[in-house]
């Protein structure tokens, strides 16, 4: 499944501005680059002040002037957008017959066998749930990545229905004309129930998106952890080095004491030889420490790299409809060289085909890698061909 | 060991509360599911990796340049998630940060920010966020604020994190974002404030500074290893590599600023298209009345003896002596609340004395004064627009008043007015012109640049304060030279402070940044500057030893300046040919 996003080309921007204004109550002039739009007091929108304003469609500031300006980045535009999607998040959309062209199954789109003719007899309406929801993922080392994407199911089984999905997004974009809603029939529960299921749904869509991020993630995260080793073998190196370095002082310093026979300088070299052995004492315990975090792979540093490298993903769900469509049978009728003969199924309209065909030779299910035949009046499948 | 495992997967799915309490609505209109619909799925159009937010900035407060935007992607997307912004001053690194959280914020993945600045510039970190980017944080000097664990965004000065009352709070949070700002105010690693810092748990880590080297390149070390340990490697082996034995200048430079550029970016002035105009500034002192005179010394007195007295008195007195330079009418207002509903009982008869002083002033020097400064706008600019700035609503109230009395237009504009009010005020002005008389509520982010003219009427004592009130006029847009007059009575506090302090730090004419890194060295050598102003003001045996007092406190200024400015020299110039700016490709 796509990204359900679409993407902000200046003819859309003007399209769906010119479009949300007229459905918001107001009167809307192409002129040129112009949308010259006159809103009453009746208007819904609080974008822009009764009485007439003269849009510049345009992100050239000197076309601009003082004008409202209208572009994909136009303060005008994410305005619009922000207030058109808060309009009405939940809906309830009816399918009807006439809205959807006949989806053929693979069976037939792949097969040999032309089709004649397609009916759909509706005998009663479902309802499914298809839910729009963002997916944020979260990780230091890209920050965030943030994809749309869609899902539905039936309301009363909740099973998945994807292609009903793909209806619903070509009656929502600014080339299409806007689909009619009321409101939701839906109790809350039934709603609950749905937005989990396809949050889940969804979840197992993006999935190879997350595996990708976490790959990136994880290749960043080993470098920070790598350069933390980096720096304490180095820091081990130098702690050997000291260590070796102040115990060929308090060597040195032996064979001074050995020689000295002023008391007094005796004692004081003493000292001194103390002082570096309680030195070489700290140094060798910070050695033992680095030493043994090291041969347990730095525990303590790996959980925070970890941590801080873990990948969140956020689902969030922004928008439900309800949406009904009629279940019924579809009938084919499909010719060959020699037969012309019909065949049954049950369809869903938006959904396409609910159930599978077997070849009344022997048995299979018929698919798009083993479609329909004829032989006779038979319907068969390319596999068992005489 | 195997770092295959090293990086989990966390799926939350969101309540979806937000979405079912819409259940029951009605349509608006039969299309308006479609819309919110289309509108959804446009809205998501952008490229992930985009500055989403970038479109929600208001430009009307912040105009962002093209480095700044380019550096909070960069730092978002590119540094995994440390970065140490080290533009060099004046380019707006608050800015850019402030970008960086309206971003994260726009993307909600700011559970939890704290900001650490030294303590001088906490409150104006959380005026710009507010004003400048709609963020809200609590800060530490908020009555508000109730500790770390209490507040999910917040502003701190770093010795209130670092101290102990509140250092285990800080340590025990896991902080989604921190900020640090004058990061090299922790470059030296046997501080509490680098070990707060080293242990602070973040996700991710923003360090500010223009001076990354403060002494020597062992600076450079501490801060990018607070950030990225071992990226240089042990300070033993970044000594090695790449500082000549001289320890003032860099060796092996390429390799140094590969690495360098994982995780700083600095953008040069040169390279920038801010262009500041021209600002000039006249002070004009003026001889008192004789009852003008006799009334600040009656004051004055009045507040040396009470200090001396009882020191927990300090914020009334210190008002009482700022209140008696700005104006008559704004002292009368606290005399008399001392008098009549605190019941002021020990000093009630100095307190009726001073209120019979301020009765004797017929004419109020400054005030007529100010009219001059106004009759040569009006003659010689575009719609004589003016911005007087008091500090007290009374002296407003005055100095309106008498405006209004000369003819003028005049617009009061105070933090009593709400956001709308403000608004209309400022663009009544912007239309009409005349005189605008503001308290320092102005500083909340309004952007004055088609007016070039401004009044100090009076003088905060605070440096920060001063700048940004000619922040207000004097920014990136302003097409004009700028004005700043300054007014004070002649042997007054306020004349101290103008002639002794601000002049000599070349106050009225630093470059935007600059005083921030002096109040830095200030701070950290222990100094609060109003505090100082004040205890120099009431200890002072004699005129003569206040004069000298105050010559010392700029000569301490003087030296902040020049080592500030020597060590943004010293690090331009080790910084000289590095390119840390984006790549190309």
């Amino acid at each position: 499944m796509s990204d359900a996003s679409l993407s902000v080309t200046q003819a859309r921007v003007e399209r769906f501005a010119k479009t949300y204004l007229e459905m918001s109550g107001c009167s809307v002039q192409e002129r040129d680059d112009e949308l010259v739009v006159t809103v009453p007091e009746t208007a819904t929108t609080d974008l822009l002040n009764t009485g007439t304003t003269t849009i510049v469609c345009s992100s050239d500031p000197e076309r601009i002037g003082n004008e409202l300006a209208l572009h994909p980045e136009s303060e005008t535009f994410q305005g619009l957008l922000r207030e058109a999607a808060d309009q009405a998040p939940i809906g309830r959309v009816e399918l009807m017959d006439a809205d959807t062209e006949i989806q053929l199954p693979d069976w037939l789109v792949e097969s040999e066998v032309s089709v004649a003719s397609t009916q759909f007899m509706p005998y009663y309406d479902r309802t499914a749930v298809v839910g729009l929801f963002r997916i944020g993922i979260e990780t230091v080392s890209e920050y965030q990545t943030a994809v749309l994407r869609t899902g539905a199911v039936d309301a009363n089984s909740m099973g998945e229905l994807p292609a009903l999905t793909d209806r619903l997004l070509a009656h929502s974009t600014p080339d299409s004309a806007p689909i009619e809603a009321t409101a939701t029939t839906l109790n809350e529960s039934t709603a609950r129930e749905a937005i989990d299921t396809i949050g889940e749904v969804i979840i197992k869509q993006v999935q190879p998106t997350i595996a990708e991020i976490q790959e990136g993630a994880t290749r960043a995260a080993g470098a920070e952890l790598d350069e933390y080793r980096q720096l304490q073998d180095q820091r081990i190196e130098e702690l050997e080095a000291e260590i070796s370095a102040v115990s060929n002082n308090i060597e040195k310093l032996s064979a001074t004491i050995e020689e000295t026979e002023s008391q007094a300088e005796r004692l004081e070299t003493l000292q001194e030889r103390k002082d570096l052995k309680s030195k070489r004492e700290e140094l060798q315990n910070e050695l033992a420490e680095l030493t043994e975090a090291r041969s347990a792979g730095f525990p303590q540093k790996r959980q925070e790299v970890s941590n801080r490298h873990s990948l969140e993903v956020v689902v969030e769900p922004l928008i439900m409809t309800e949406l009904q469509y009629e279940q019924g049978e579809l009938e084919v009728t499909v010719v060959d060289s020699t037969t012309q003969t019909s065949v049954r199924v049950g369809y869903g309209n938006g959904i396409g085909v609910t159930e599978s065909l077997a070849c009344e030779r022997c048995g299979s299910t018929l698919s798009g890698e083993n479609p329909l035949r004829l032989d006779g009046q038979a319907t068969c499948c390319t596999s068992c061909r005489k | 060991m195997d770092d295959e495992d090293l990086v989990s997967v966390e799926v939350t799915h969101e309540p979806p509360e937000d979405l079912l309490k819409r259940l029951g609505d009605e349509q608006p209109t039969p299309s308006a599911h479609w819309a919110s619909l289309t509108a959804t799925r446009l809205q998501h159009g952008k490229a992930s990796k985009e500055l989403r937010s970038l479109t929600t900035v208001d430009e009307e407060e912040v105009k962002l340049l093209e480095h700044q935007v380019d550096a909070a992607y960069r730092a978002l997307f590119d540094m995994n998630g440390k970065a140490l912004l080290a533009d060099e001053v004046g380019l707006g690194k608050t800015i850019e940060v402030g970008m960086i959280l309206k971003e994260m914020h726009f993307r909600d993945t700011d559970d939890s920010v704290l900001i650490l600045t030294p303590a001088q510039l906490a409150k104006q970190w959380q005026g710009e966020m507010l004003e400048k980017f709609g963020l809200e944080f609590m800060c530490n000097y908020d009555d508000e604020f109730e500790g770390f664990d209490a507040h999910d965004h917040i502003i701190a000065s770093i010795d209130t994190a670092k101290s102990d009352r509140h250092r285990a709070t800080v340590l025990a949070r896991d902080w989604d974002v921190l900020v640090l700002d004058e990061a090299h105010y922790v470059k030296n690693e046997d501080t509490d404030r680098y070990d707060l810092i080293e242990r602070i748990s973040y996700d991710y880590a923003f360090f500010l500074t223009a001076t990354p080297i403060q002494n020597d390149l062992t600076d450079l070390y501490n801060i990018v290893t607070l950030l990225r340990p071992g990226l240089f490697g042990s300070r033993e082996v970044f000594h090695r590599y790449f500082i000549n034995s001289d320890q003032e200048t860099l060796v092996n430079r390429n390799e140094l600023q590969e690495r360098l550029q994982q995780v700083m970016i600095r953008n040069r002035r040169e390279e920038t298209d801010i262009d500041f105009t021209e600002r000039h500034v006249d002070t004009r002192t003026f001889e008192p009345s004789q009852a003008e005179r006799e009334l600040y010394e009656a004051v004055s007195e009045y507040v040396t003896g009470a200090y001396s007295r009882d020191q927990g008195q300090k914020l009334v007195l210190m008002l009482l002596q700022k209140e008696v330079v700005s104006s008559p009418a704004a002292l009368r207002k606290t005399i008399e609340k001392r008098l009549y509903e605190q019941g002021e009982l020990t000093h009630k008869d100095e307190l009726e004395t001073i209120l019979d002083k301020i009765d004797a002033i017929e004419t109020v020097t400054k005030q007529e004064r100010l009219l001059d400064i106004v009759e040569e706008a009006r003659e010689q600019v575009e719609m004589g627009r003016v911005i007087v700035f008091t500090q007290f609503r009374a002296t407003q109230d005055q100095l309106l008043e008498r405006l209004a009395q000369e003819g003028y237009a005049t617009h009061a504009f105070h933090g009593g007015h709400s956001s709308q009010e403000k608004e209309e005020i400022v663009t009544e002005f912007q239309e009409h012109g005349g005189v605008l008389v503001s308290t320092d509520a102005m500083n909340e982010g309004r952007n004055l640049q088609f007016c070039n003219i401004m009044v100090n009427y009076d003088l905060p004592w605070n440096p920060m304060k001063v700048e940004q009130r000619i922040g207000r006029i004097h920014r990136i847009g302003q097409k004009r030279a700028v004005y700043v007059f300054n007014m004070a009575l002649e042997d007054t506090i306020e004349e101290y402070v103008l002639d002794r302090l601000y002049h000599k730090i070349d106050l009225f004419q630093q470059s935007v940044g600059e005083l921030s890194s002096i109040l830095t060295r200030l701070e950290d050598s222990g100094t609060s500057f109003e505090d100082e102003i004040f205890e120099r003001l009431v200890s002072a045996g004699s005129e003569v030893d206040l004069e000298n007092d105050f010559d010392a406190m700029a000569v301490d200024l003087q030296e902040q300046r020049e080592l500030a400015q020597k060590v943004e020299e010293f690090n331009s110039g080790v910084f000289q040919g590095f390119d840390l700016g984006a790549d190309d490709e």
